[in-house]
């Protein structure tokens, strides 16, 4: 399967999980950003280059869903795809819940980022009274979904990628 | 000169980045497509939506159970003192009733008669980009159109300011950008009031004179005009009128409906009937 087909299929579905099963899923209102998350995990799957691509159409369907202007979460999510991409040869040996800690700090600083944007261009969307708590939040919730995904979207983006060839430094041989 | 290959992913986000800004430039500068685009896309995806809701919907009772169960035991009690008081005050309606009639009849107030679409709240968009927003079970296909207020028996709830084929979004009084023209019963001032982000309260802050005589507890119903909602809707009461203002007024008013527990709302039809009003 050609692996833009593969993109495309896995953003309608999150965009159509999105908006139906994770609109209740909330907890004090506050709920999962899932289209942000796979943009972290393409990042971290696939390079910056792909997961910056991958991330930009994951903001214009998110933008869709949530009826906001076309755009904002496109200008945003590539940055935190590039981002985390970047961190991740730093993060990738570390344990499980420092990763886990970096996926909930990536979302959390996405939510704010979004927000930050959306208020220049004069989308006063956000409740700014309870805007670090919503990214903690959403920080955390996105955060479980991230195990089960993480092989969906390593599968979609970076299955046809050459394999990495691990080297292996055993010292020096005299 | 060659150039690094860690300049490409930079030239990549700066190209995505042109592109997002180029899109949104586009929608504040009402280029229809893109609107027909993110509608379009809305539609396409709204059945497979309501299949996986109607799936999902044993999930999501579980997860009510366990996330909501303190707000349901509130809400069962709130209810249940909501019965106890609205028995009581069922028999003294009857007499106020009368006595209401003959006070809007002395200010010139018709009782609200609006063609109206009875809507269901399918509840919140996805994500937290949207607060103060609703989705309703109701689109163009039945007849509503952008913009059209949106109201319940108890008074103004907020507009439409997304329709697509079979859902919209309802922007609630709440909203900052909220705005409305509003008329004082006793004063007969008009002014213009906007949501501020907190719950159940408008800002009055715009054509009231700093020494207008407006009293806590007056109540306040839409003015009509250019408008999008009818004239004469139930906004809600004054609940500070903020006497001591030196030179700029800010009225608190209190709205008359409860936008923290709607499950129904009545969308106002574009008729000539209710523009008339």
């Amino acid at each position: 399967m050609n692996t833009w087909l593969r993109v495309l299929t896995v953003l309608i579905a999150a965009a159509i999980l999105q908006s139906s099963i994770f609109t209740e899923m909330r907890v004090d209102g506050m709920g999962v950003e899932l289209l942000l998350l796979i943009s972290i995990l393409s990042g971290y799957h696939g390079g910056p280059i792909r997961g910056a691509y991958v991330s930009f159409w994951a903001g214009l369907v998110n933008d869709c869903v949530v009826a906001s202007p076309l755009g904002i979460h496109a200008l945003i999510y590539p940055v935190i795809a590039v981002a985390v991409s970047n961190l991740e040869e730093r993060f990738i040996d570390e344990k499980r819940a420092i990763r886990a800690f970096g996926v909930a700090l990536s979302v959390s600083t996405g939510v704010l980022l979004i927000a930050a944007v959306g208020h220049i261009f004069g989308e006063q969307t956000f409740n700014t009274n309870s805007l670090p708590e919503t990214a903690i939040v959403a920080g955390i919730m996105t955060t479980f979904l991230s195990k089960p995904l993480s092989s969906i979207i390593n599968w979609t983006v970076s299955s046809d990628m050459p394999r990495e060839v691990k080297t292996q430094f055993l010292g020096n041989a005299r | 000169m060659f150039k690094r290959s860690s300049d490409r992913p930079r030239v990549v986000l700066l190209v995505l980045m042109v592109a997002a800004l180029t899109l949104l430039t586009a929608q504040f500068r009402n280029f229809l497509p893109v609107d027909d685009f993110q509608q379009g896309f809305r539609d396409v995806i709204s059945p497979f939506r309501r299949v996986v809701d109607r799936a999902s919907d044993p999930f999501q009772t579980v997860w009510n159970g366990i996330f909501n169960y303190e707000e349901v035991i509130d809400e069962n009690e709130r209810l249940q003192m909501e019965i106890a008081r609205m028995r009581g005050e069922g028999l003294r309606d009857e007499a106020n009733r009368e006595l209401l009639e003959r006070l809007l009849g002395e200010v010139d107030i018709d009782y609200l008669e609006l063609e109206t679409v009875v809507a269901r709240i399918l509840g919140v968009p996805g994500g937290n980009y949207n607060s103060h927003v609703l989705e309703i079970n109701k689109g163009s296909d039945d007849g509503i159109k952008e913009g059209a207020g949106v109201i319940t028996k108890a008074g103004l709830v907020g507009y439409l300011y997304e329709v697509d084929r079979s859902t919209s979004l309802v922007r609630l009084a709440t909203h900052p950008d909220f705005r409305v023209g509003v008329r004082l019963i006793n004063s007969q001032d008009e002014g213009l009031a906007r949501g501020n982000g907190t719950a159940d309260r408008l800002i009055l802050d715009a054509g009231i004179n700093v020494d207008a005589q407006v009293s806590i507890g007056e109540v306040v119903v839409t003015s009509g005009g250019r408008s999008i909602f009818p004239q004469d809707i139930p906004v809600g009461r004054v609940h500070d009128p903020d006497v001591e203002a030196d030179y700029a007024r800010s009225i608190e008013i209190d709205l008359s409906a409860s936008l923290e527990n709607l499950s129904f709302l009545n969308v106002i039809l574009e008729s000539s009937e209710n523009l008339n009003k």
